[in-house]
């Protein structure tokens, strides 16, 4: 139980702009056509992270839990539409890649500014 | 010196032996990775004996080993080891272990994964399956999402995910294994032994570029978070009296206090898992029903659901995208259920065709290993049970896929991919063995009293677990790496087929003498490749029969580990491919366009093929 009880917000802001960081570098590294070891990096972490996270931060303050359901929502996310793209004919993996980023980034874009900045920022 | 000073003197010192204790735990730690790193360094795969590629680790290694084990018992002695020290010492035990292969050779090993990388290559170019090709694209999830990286990684070849793909798994199979021991409520020092346990045991090999390895991961995520979030609750009353023991909140670990909305989400997480694994793998959708049914009816899983639509997802992809291998296999399908006896000879006979000592021994080792997972496994439960808690998802987590083998032979394979699964959920269970404790239970006072015959019996028991552990990962190295000999491939192996892909025409056939050669990574429906399934052309007459006739005109690849896989999986007596290689010389037919080192590349035709050797 304790650990579900943990304070989560810093994480969760942390957690979300590090994935934000990650999309626009992965979307980029594609964009300007950048190869190398970077690229590839970028490719496995996005999409062994990113298509995922928005269900784990959900449950950010359980870390061990987080970790399991982002590695496995983000890998069966992954499998899953790339399955449907070959059984459809329609293989365009650059595209999945930038309608996952185009899924998630509000999610993201939620978590990275805090409740509280919002409403400030509504007030003024 | 007054008492109260004596006090305060000894209250110090026991503050300060744990961090002195962990002060020495870390200069070990960084001495094992020095050590290790030189003694891979200094490594050379080609000196691999029988034993395999233990046998051409230096005296260095194993001080690396000694260190390391050494460390991580301190550490764990300690119980106030910082997280990121037992982190590093883990990781250095993956890298020490699985990541043997990527350090020392000059090339990604093991024939399989080439094929893997051959599927995803068809996927990546022509963005469709072609389920004739072989069964495995019956299943694609694993090679479809890899093309789909590939191609956003910009990567020309899936060659580059290969050589440290078991690395980089053999981490990932860590998350789910730390939620499975939280689950159980296991005591921190218990998680880090199953952890430990987890990499140090896994000498089964399945770990590389391949479907069952991904299919794995899936499997534990899945298991991992629905025993944490939908644990069962209130079996015991349910059960007579006699069995309530059994039933007794063993599995019922710290549970998640998830709002009604949070469990929906979980739910849908839990059916994207169990919808990848029905299109990534053959076997895995099929145990995975019986595996959450067995929890569902003892109690240890309350939701219903997830069995049922396990069960309808691995029906209905067989029948719609697997439709093609079926239709004309129906009988490899169904032919070994219930054949135990000749499923587990097949397993255990061609896994065990031995022909010298230290080959034999190292696949006793083999055997050792997966006993000690299953006994330690026992062990564990039955001290959790006498403490009053019954692990019982754990235990059908480990004993269920061995039900595979009643099933199916899987060319021999099915003990081992039952061993493979049986991996984590047995390694979490055998840490009770060492740690029985859960987090919750207070340590007994009796273990911190002072007297000398305690101190001597902490001592032994220290002794024990560093030989005990430093004989762990050296017994794995022996038995996850005792193929060397013929699953590394050297550069002469490697110039020969970059070679003949660069020469080779469409339509040309590419033969060789046993499925053992680092090919079909490439052009995988381009060439026609010889042979194409688990036969051996071990003399002239079989080669020239059954492979070069059919095959038009072409290349006939031989290389050195051939030799050596003929010899150890077939018994064939040693040089009974440089006979065949002289025989196929001497027919005057085959050219010699290409050779390196210990592999040599042939050009024949078809159309002189057919009086070759006087036949």
């Amino acid at each position: 139980m304790a650990s579900f009880e943990q304070p989560a917000g810093i994480e969760r802001e942390w957690l979300a702009l590090a994935a934000l960081v990650l999309t626009s570098a992965s979307l980029g590294c594609n964009i300007a056509g950048i190869g190398g070891g970077a690229r590839a990096v970028l490719a496995v972490t996005f999409f062994l992270t990113i298509p995922g996270l928005p269900f784990g931060l959900r449950f950010v303050a359980d870390r061990a839990l987080t970790v399991v359901i982002v590695v496995g929502a983000s890998s069966a996310i992954t499998v899953l539409i790339s399955v449907v793209m070959v059984e459809t004919g329609v293989w365009h993996p650059l595209l999945a890649q930038a309608i996952i980023a185009a899924a998630t980034a509000p999610t993201f874009l939620r978590a990275a500014v805090p409740h509280h900045a919002r409403s400030d920022r509504g007030r003024q | 010196m007054t008492s109260a000073t004596a006090t305060a003197y000894r209250d110090r010192a026991e503050v300060r032996r744990p961090a002195r204790t962990n002060r020495v735990a870390i200069v070990m730690t960084a001495a094992a990775a020095i050590t290790g790193g030189l003694a891979i360094w200094l490594v050379d795969p080609a000196r691999s004996g029988d034993a395999g590629l233990v046998t051409a680790m230096g005296p260095l290694y194993f001080v690396a080993v000694g260190l390391l084990v050494t460390a991580f018992v301190l550490a764990l002695r300690a119980d106030h080891a910082p997280g990121w020290l037992l982190s590093a010492q883990l990781a250095l035990l993956i890298v020490g272990i699985h990541g043997l292969p990527a350090l020392v050779d000059a090339h990604p090993r093991f024939f399989s994964a080439y094929l893997h990388a051959g599927f995803t290559d068809y996927i990546f170019r022509h963005g469709a399956v072609d389920p004739l090709l072989d069964a495995r694209m019956s299943w694609p999830g694993f090679f479809s999402a890899a093309a789909m990286i590939q191609r956003v990684a910009g990567l020309d070849s899936a060659l580059w995910f290969v050589r440290w793909f078991p690395v980089l798994i053999t981490a990932a199979y860590l998350a789910p294994a730390s939620l499975l021991c939280r689950s159980m409520g296991a005591s921190r020092r218990a998680r880090w032994i199953a952890l430990w346990g987890v990499v140090s045991l896994n000498w089964v090999g399945q770990d590389y570029f391949s479907p069952q390895a991904f299919a794995l991961l899936l499997y534990l995520c899945l298991v991992a978070v629905a025993l944490t979030v939908f644990p069962g609750v209130g079996v015991e009353r349910r059960l007579p009296a006699p069995l309530r023991r059994f039933a007794r909140d063993g599995d019922a670990g710290p549970t998640s206090a998830l709002d009604p909305s949070s469990r929906v989400v979980v739910w849908c997480v839990l059916v994207l898992l169990v919808g990848a694994i029905a299109v990534s793998h053959q076997l895995t959708p099929f145990l995975l029903p019986g595996v959450l049914g067995a929890l569902t009816v003892t109690g240890r899983l309350r939701v219903k659901s997830l069995a049922i639509i396990a069960a309808i997802m691995a029906i209905a992809w067989l029948s719609y995208g697997a439709s093609e291998f079926w239709k004309g296999h129906l009988d490899l399908i169904f032919s070994g259920v219930g054949d135990v006896g000749g499923n587990v000879s097949a397993g255990l006979s061609k896994r065990a065709a031995a022909v010298s000592f230290p080959r034999q021994m190292m696949l006793d080792v083999r055997i050792a290993m997966a006993a000690t997972l299953l006994i330690v496994a026992t062990i564990g439960f039955l001290r959790r049970l006498r403490r009053g808690a019954a692990h019982v998802a754990m235990l059908l987590l480990t004993f269920l896929p061995y039900l595979m083998v009643v099933a199916q032979p899987y060319g021999g394979e099915t003990l081992l991919r039952s061993t493979f699964f049986a991996l984590v959920p047995g390694a979490c269970l055998g840490a009770f063995a060492i740690a029985p404790r859960r987090t919750d239970e207070p340590s007994p006072a009796a273990a911190r009293t002072k007297s000398t015959r305690r101190r001597l019996g902490a001592f032994a028991y220290f002794l024990i677990a560093v030989v005990a552990g430093a004989g762990l990962v050296v017994a794995c190295v022996t038995a996850r790496f005792g193929n060397e000999r013929f699953e590394r491939v050297t550069t002469g192996e490697w110039d020969a087929m970059h070679w003949v892909y660069g020469h080779a025409s469409a339509g040309d056939s590419i033969v060789t003498v046993s499925r053992n050669l680092s090919w079909r990574y490439e052009g995988l429906e381009i060439f026609h490749y010889l042979p194409a399934a688990d036969e051996i052309y071990a003399d002239r007459l079989a080669l020239l029969t059954h492979a070069v006739p059919a095959s038009g005109s072409g290349f006939l690849v031989i290389t050195k580990s051939q030799a050596e896989f003929g010899t150890a999986i077939y018994g064939l007596r040693p040089g009974w491919l440089e006979s065949l290689e002289r025989a196929v010389n001497g027919t005057g037919h085959f050219d010699l366009v290409f050779s390196e080192g210990d592999a040599h590349v042939y050009r024949f035709d078809m159309g002189v093929a057919t009086t070759i050797g006087g036949r």
